[in-house]
Protein backbone atom coordinates (compact mmCIF):
# COMPACT_ATOMS: atom_id res chain seq x y z
CA UNK A 1 0.00 0.00 0.00
CA UNK A 2 1.19 3.28 -0.58
CA UNK A 3 2.03 6.40 1.46
CA UNK A 4 -0.70 8.15 -0.21
CA UNK A 5 -3.31 5.49 0.23
CA UNK A 6 -2.69 4.69 4.02
CA UNK A 7 -5.19 5.49 6.54
CA UNK A 8 -3.79 7.91 9.37
CA UNK A 9 -3.95 5.64 11.97
CA UNK A 10 -1.93 3.57 10.14
CA UNK A 11 0.50 6.01 9.78
CA UNK A 12 0.20 6.92 13.07
CA UNK A 13 0.92 3.36 13.78
CA UNK A 14 3.74 3.37 12.19
CA UNK A 15 5.48 6.62 13.48
CA UNK A 16 4.86 5.24 17.16
CA UNK A 17 7.02 2.28 15.42
CA UNK A 18 9.41 4.93 14.96
CA UNK A 19 9.27 5.78 10.80
CA UNK A 20 9.68 9.41 10.79
CA UNK A 21 8.45 9.10 7.36
CA UNK A 22 4.71 8.33 8.25
CA UNK A 23 5.27 11.23 10.19
CA UNK A 24 6.11 13.40 7.76
CA UNK A 25 3.27 12.40 5.72
CA UNK A 26 0.81 12.92 8.57
CA UNK A 27 2.40 16.45 8.60
CA UNK A 28 1.96 17.22 4.69
CA UNK A 29 -1.80 15.69 4.50
CA UNK A 30 -3.39 18.06 7.79
CA UNK A 31 -0.74 21.11 7.31
CA UNK A 32 -3.33 23.36 5.06
CA UNK A 33 -6.21 22.23 7.27
CA UNK A 34 -4.81 22.80 10.86
CA UNK A 35 -3.36 26.32 9.65
CA UNK A 36 -7.06 27.03 7.90
CA UNK A 37 -8.46 26.19 11.39
CA UNK A 38 -5.99 28.08 13.16
CA UNK A 39 -6.16 31.20 10.81
CA UNK A 40 -9.72 31.78 11.05
CA UNK A 41 -10.00 30.95 14.94
CA UNK A 42 -6.93 33.53 15.41
CA UNK A 43 -7.16 36.09 12.81
CA UNK A 44 -3.27 36.13 12.61
CA UNK A 45 -1.78 33.82 10.16
CA UNK A 46 1.53 34.51 12.15
CA UNK A 47 0.01 32.52 15.16
CA UNK A 48 -1.75 30.33 13.05
CA UNK A 49 1.92 29.04 11.41
CA UNK A 50 3.23 29.13 15.07
CA UNK A 51 0.53 27.48 16.82
CA UNK A 52 0.31 24.48 13.67
CA UNK A 53 3.98 24.14 13.93
CA UNK A 54 2.84 23.81 18.20
CA UNK A 55 0.71 21.48 17.42
CA UNK A 56 2.33 19.07 15.29
CA UNK A 57 5.62 19.41 17.50
CA UNK A 58 3.49 18.38 20.24
CA UNK A 59 2.26 15.25 18.04
CA UNK A 60 5.92 14.50 17.62
CA UNK A 61 6.92 14.31 21.20
CA UNK A 62 3.77 12.63 22.44
CA UNK A 63 3.25 10.13 19.58
CA UNK A 64 2.87 7.33 22.21
CA UNK A 65 -0.28 9.16 24.30
CA UNK A 66 -2.05 8.42 21.29
CA UNK A 67 -4.61 5.55 21.50
CA UNK A 68 -6.74 4.59 18.97
CA UNK A 69 -9.81 4.95 20.46
CA UNK A 70 -10.08 8.06 18.40
CA UNK A 71 -9.70 8.80 15.19
CA UNK A 72 -5.92 10.59 14.73
CA UNK A 73 -7.79 14.04 13.41
CA UNK A 74 -9.81 14.15 16.42
CA UNK A 75 -6.71 13.97 18.38
CA UNK A 76 -4.91 16.47 16.03
CA UNK A 77 -7.60 19.26 16.43
CA UNK A 78 -8.20 18.80 20.04
CA UNK A 79 -4.37 19.42 20.64
CA UNK A 80 -4.53 22.40 18.05
CA UNK A 81 -7.78 23.55 19.84
CA UNK A 82 -5.99 23.65 23.04
CA UNK A 83 -2.98 25.62 21.72
CA UNK A 84 -5.34 27.91 20.28
CA UNK A 85 -7.27 28.40 23.35
CA UNK A 86 -4.50 28.97 25.65
CA UNK A 87 -2.93 31.66 23.50
CA UNK A 88 -6.31 33.79 23.03
CA UNK A 89 -6.43 33.63 26.69
CA UNK A 90 -2.97 34.40 26.94
CA UNK A 91 -3.56 37.85 23.96
CA UNK A 92 -6.45 38.72 26.10
CA UNK A 93 -4.57 38.70 29.42
CA UNK A 94 -1.74 41.01 27.49
CA UNK A 95 -4.18 43.31 25.97
CA UNK A 96 -7.09 43.85 28.76
CA UNK A 97 -5.80 47.64 29.73
CA UNK A 98 -6.43 48.52 25.76
CA UNK A 99 -9.86 46.66 25.25
CA UNK A 100 -11.99 48.84 27.11
CA UNK A 101 -10.57 51.99 24.37
CA UNK A 102 -10.58 49.77 21.40
CA UNK A 103 -14.72 48.26 21.77
CA UNK A 104 -16.75 50.22 24.23
CA UNK A 105 -19.42 47.71 23.57
CA UNK A 106 -17.52 45.38 25.53
CA UNK A 107 -16.86 42.53 23.18
CA UNK A 108 -13.29 41.39 23.32
CA UNK A 109 -13.20 39.41 20.64
CA UNK A 110 -12.57 42.13 17.84
CA UNK A 111 -9.19 43.11 19.17
CA UNK A 112 -7.58 40.34 17.27
CA UNK A 113 -9.13 41.70 13.87
CA UNK A 114 -7.12 43.79 11.59
CA UNK A 115 -7.91 44.60 8.06
CA UNK A 116 -4.74 43.31 7.09
CA UNK A 117 -5.20 39.58 8.10
CA UNK A 118 -8.87 39.66 6.47
CA UNK A 119 -7.44 40.92 2.93
CA UNK A 120 -5.27 38.09 3.12
CA UNK A 121 -8.51 35.72 2.33
CA UNK A 122 -9.56 35.64 -1.67
CA UNK A 123 -12.48 36.93 -3.12
CA UNK A 124 -15.71 39.41 -1.49
CA UNK A 125 -17.89 37.37 -0.70
CA UNK A 126 -15.33 35.21 1.25
CA UNK A 127 -13.57 38.04 2.78
CA UNK A 128 -17.03 39.86 4.23
CA UNK A 129 -18.17 35.99 5.71
CA UNK A 130 -14.46 35.33 7.33
CA UNK A 131 -14.68 39.24 8.42
CA UNK A 132 -18.08 38.72 10.03
CA UNK A 133 -16.62 35.21 11.80
CA UNK A 134 -13.62 37.20 12.88
CA UNK A 135 -16.95 39.09 14.51
CA UNK A 136 -18.58 35.95 16.21
CA UNK A 137 -17.29 35.30 19.55
CA UNK A 138 -14.98 32.38 20.46
CA UNK A 139 -17.37 30.17 21.56
CA UNK A 140 -19.62 30.20 18.62
CA UNK A 141 -16.75 30.61 16.35
CA UNK A 142 -14.50 27.41 16.82
CA UNK A 143 -17.80 25.18 16.48
CA UNK A 144 -18.96 26.45 13.42
CA UNK A 145 -15.22 26.51 11.88
CA UNK A 146 -14.85 22.95 12.74
CA UNK A 147 -18.97 21.79 11.80
CA UNK A 148 -19.33 23.88 8.71
CA UNK A 149 -15.90 24.63 7.25
CA UNK A 150 -13.43 21.72 8.52
CA UNK A 151 -16.67 19.86 7.84
CA UNK A 152 -16.46 17.33 11.43
CA UNK A 153 -18.77 15.55 13.23
CA UNK A 154 -21.02 16.30 15.93
CA UNK A 155 -19.81 14.03 17.85
CA UNK A 156 -15.88 14.37 16.93
CA UNK A 157 -16.64 18.22 17.87
CA UNK A 158 -18.07 17.41 21.47
CA UNK A 159 -15.07 14.96 21.88
CA UNK A 160 -12.49 17.83 20.98
CA UNK A 161 -14.34 21.01 22.60
CA UNK A 162 -15.07 18.33 25.82
CA UNK A 163 -18.33 19.54 25.42
CA UNK A 164 -22.59 17.74 25.62
CA UNK A 165 -23.40 16.89 22.23
CA UNK A 166 -26.65 19.01 23.15
CA UNK A 167 -24.34 22.01 24.12
CA UNK A 168 -22.52 21.88 20.77
CA UNK A 169 -25.96 21.79 18.58
CA UNK A 170 -27.09 24.80 20.47
CA UNK A 171 -24.22 26.84 20.12
CA UNK A 172 -23.89 25.81 16.38
CA UNK A 173 -27.63 27.30 15.16
CA UNK A 174 -26.88 30.25 18.00
CA UNK A 175 -23.94 31.20 16.42
CA UNK A 176 -25.27 30.89 12.73
CA UNK A 177 -28.16 32.84 13.85
CA UNK A 178 -25.39 35.53 15.52
CA UNK A 179 -23.05 35.22 11.81
CA UNK A 180 -26.10 36.67 10.27
CA UNK A 181 -26.66 39.34 12.33
CA UNK A 182 -23.07 40.46 11.62
CA UNK A 183 -23.93 39.77 7.85
CA UNK A 184 -26.58 41.97 7.94
CA UNK A 185 -24.77 44.71 9.51
CA UNK A 186 -22.69 44.54 6.84
CA UNK A 187 -25.60 45.05 4.18
CA UNK A 188 -25.22 41.76 3.66
CA UNK A 189 -28.82 39.94 3.17
CA UNK A 190 -28.20 36.93 0.76
CA UNK A 191 -25.45 35.33 0.10
CA UNK A 192 -25.97 33.17 -3.77
CA UNK B 1 -38.86 36.64 19.19
CA UNK B 2 -38.12 33.08 17.76
CA UNK B 3 -39.23 30.45 19.97
CA UNK B 4 -35.96 28.32 21.30
CA UNK B 5 -37.94 25.34 20.15
CA UNK B 6 -37.52 25.85 16.65
CA UNK B 7 -34.06 27.67 16.84
CA UNK B 8 -32.20 24.62 18.10
CA UNK B 9 -33.72 22.52 15.51
CA UNK B 10 -32.84 25.23 12.23
CA UNK B 11 -29.32 23.34 11.60
CA UNK B 12 -30.95 19.83 11.74
CA UNK B 13 -33.85 20.71 9.41
CA UNK B 14 -30.65 22.19 7.17
CA UNK B 15 -28.96 19.42 6.64
CA UNK B 16 -32.02 17.10 6.83
CA UNK B 17 -31.79 15.39 10.09
CA UNK B 18 -34.80 15.76 11.51
CA UNK B 19 -37.39 13.21 12.33
CA UNK B 20 -40.56 13.39 9.87
CA UNK B 21 -42.63 14.07 12.84
CA UNK B 22 -40.19 17.05 13.84
CA UNK B 23 -39.80 18.15 10.21
CA UNK B 24 -43.50 18.80 9.37
CA UNK B 25 -43.70 20.60 13.15
CA UNK B 26 -40.86 22.75 11.85
CA UNK B 27 -41.87 23.51 8.25
CA UNK B 28 -45.02 24.33 9.97
CA UNK B 29 -43.96 26.94 12.63
CA UNK B 30 -41.53 27.93 9.68
CA UNK B 31 -44.64 28.64 7.21
CA UNK B 32 -46.33 30.43 10.08
CA UNK B 33 -43.90 32.87 10.46
CA UNK B 34 -42.15 34.59 7.90
CA UNK B 35 -39.54 36.37 9.66
CA UNK B 36 -38.17 33.02 10.95
CA UNK B 37 -38.48 31.93 7.30
CA UNK B 38 -36.20 34.48 6.25
CA UNK B 39 -33.81 33.24 8.87
CA UNK B 40 -33.71 29.67 7.95
CA UNK B 41 -33.04 30.33 4.44
CA UNK B 42 -30.46 33.06 5.30
CA UNK B 43 -28.50 30.76 7.41
CA UNK B 44 -28.91 27.62 5.11
CA UNK B 45 -26.88 30.53 2.35
CA UNK B 46 -24.59 30.84 5.10
CA UNK B 47 -23.88 27.85 6.05
CA UNK B 48 -23.84 27.02 2.09
CA UNK B 49 -21.01 29.63 1.49
CA UNK B 50 -18.79 28.82 4.28
CA UNK B 51 -18.58 25.12 3.37
CA UNK B 52 -17.36 26.77 0.12
CA UNK B 53 -14.61 28.66 1.59
CA UNK B 54 -11.24 26.81 1.06
CA UNK B 55 -8.18 25.74 3.02
CA UNK B 56 -5.67 28.24 3.62
CA UNK B 57 -2.45 27.19 1.98
CA UNK B 58 0.62 27.00 4.78
CA UNK B 59 4.20 27.85 3.61
CA UNK B 60 5.85 25.92 1.83
CA UNK B 61 8.56 25.72 4.29
CA UNK B 62 6.43 24.50 6.96
CA UNK B 63 7.59 21.08 6.96
CA UNK B 64 10.98 22.07 6.57
CA UNK B 65 11.18 24.30 10.00
CA UNK B 66 9.59 21.79 11.57
CA UNK B 67 11.99 18.95 11.27
CA UNK B 68 14.77 21.53 11.38
CA UNK B 69 12.93 21.86 15.02
CA UNK B 70 12.69 18.17 15.60
CA UNK B 71 15.99 17.39 14.93
CA UNK B 72 17.09 20.09 17.11
CA UNK B 73 15.19 18.57 19.93
CA UNK B 74 17.08 15.12 19.02
CA UNK B 75 20.03 16.59 18.97
CA UNK B 76 19.98 18.01 22.18
CA UNK B 77 18.31 15.23 23.82
CA UNK B 78 21.04 13.09 22.91
CA UNK B 79 23.72 15.36 24.96
CA UNK B 80 21.40 14.76 27.72
CA UNK B 81 21.33 11.38 27.41
CA UNK B 82 25.18 10.81 26.80
CA UNK B 83 25.28 13.61 30.16
CA UNK B 84 22.22 11.19 32.04
CA UNK B 85 24.03 8.46 31.32
CA UNK B 86 27.52 9.24 32.95
CA UNK B 87 25.21 10.57 36.20
CA UNK B 88 23.90 7.15 35.94
CA UNK B 89 27.14 5.15 35.72
CA UNK B 90 28.09 7.29 38.71
CA UNK B 91 25.56 6.72 40.64
CA UNK B 92 25.03 3.37 39.87
CA UNK B 93 28.90 2.10 40.52
CA UNK B 94 30.00 0.51 43.99
CA UNK B 95 32.71 2.70 45.97
CA UNK B 96 35.68 0.40 44.79
CA UNK B 97 34.43 1.76 41.37
CA UNK B 98 34.16 4.99 42.20
CA UNK B 99 37.62 5.35 43.92
CA UNK B 100 39.27 3.54 40.88
CA UNK B 101 37.28 6.28 39.15
CA UNK B 102 38.68 8.89 41.52
CA UNK B 103 42.28 7.60 41.24
CA UNK B 104 42.50 7.88 37.51
CA UNK B 105 41.31 11.45 37.41
CA UNK B 106 43.92 12.22 40.10
CA UNK B 107 46.64 10.30 38.60
CA UNK B 108 45.48 12.21 35.16
CA UNK B 109 44.90 15.53 36.31
CA UNK B 110 48.64 15.14 38.11
CA UNK B 111 50.05 13.77 34.72
CA UNK B 112 48.37 17.21 33.01
CA UNK B 113 49.94 19.45 36.17
CA UNK B 114 53.52 17.64 35.67
CA UNK B 115 53.56 17.90 31.79
CA UNK B 116 52.59 21.78 31.81
CA UNK B 117 54.63 22.40 34.52
CA UNK B 118 57.29 21.05 32.61
CA UNK B 119 56.35 22.94 29.39
CA UNK B 120 56.31 25.97 31.09
CA UNK B 121 60.29 25.64 32.75
CA UNK B 122 60.89 24.74 29.43
CA UNK B 123 59.56 28.82 28.50
CA UNK B 124 61.78 29.88 31.07
CA UNK B 125 64.97 28.22 29.98
CA UNK B 126 63.99 29.23 26.63
CA UNK B 127 63.92 32.83 27.86
CA UNK B 128 67.37 32.88 29.19
CA UNK B 129 69.42 33.20 25.88
CA UNK B 130 72.94 33.16 27.30
CA UNK B 131 73.61 34.70 23.42
CA UNK B 132 72.22 37.75 24.18
CA UNK B 133 75.26 39.95 23.52
CA UNK B 134 73.04 42.97 25.40
CA UNK B 135 74.01 40.74 28.62
CA UNK B 136 77.67 41.36 30.03
CA UNK B 137 79.69 38.56 31.86
CA UNK B 138 82.99 38.84 33.46
CA UNK B 139 84.62 35.96 32.99
CA UNK B 140 88.32 37.50 32.81
CA UNK B 141 91.05 36.29 35.25
CA UNK B 142 91.65 38.34 38.20
CA UNK B 143 95.51 36.96 38.71
CA UNK B 144 96.51 37.58 34.88
CA UNK B 145 95.69 41.29 34.84
CA UNK B 146 98.05 44.12 35.09
CA UNK B 147 96.01 46.86 37.23
CA UNK B 148 95.40 45.39 40.95
CA UNK B 149 91.50 44.88 41.44
CA UNK B 150 90.56 47.04 44.00
CA UNK B 151 88.00 45.18 46.20
CA UNK B 152 85.09 47.11 47.71
CA UNK B 153 84.36 46.42 51.23
CA UNK B 154 87.86 44.75 51.94
CA UNK B 155 89.66 47.16 54.64
CA UNK B 156 93.35 45.54 54.52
Amino acid sequence: MTTNRKTDEILIKEFQNGDRNAYTHLVTRYRDKIISFLYRYMHDMDSAEDLAQEAFFKVYLKKDSYKETYKFSTWLFTIASNLAKTELRKLKRRKTSSISDINKDGNSDNIFITGDNIEKTANNESRLLEKALAELEHDYKIIIILREIQELSYDVISRILQLPLGTVKSRINRGKLKLRDILINYGVNNYK
Amino acid sequence: MIDNKYLEKITDYIEKTLTKKDKIEFESYMNKDSEFKKIVNDIELNTSALKKLDDIEGPSDFVVKLNQRIDEYENSGLFNQISSKISNLFLKSDTLTLLSGASLIIILSFSFFKFSNSSVNQQIVDMNDFNDSSMAINDSDSLNIEDPVLLLGNDK
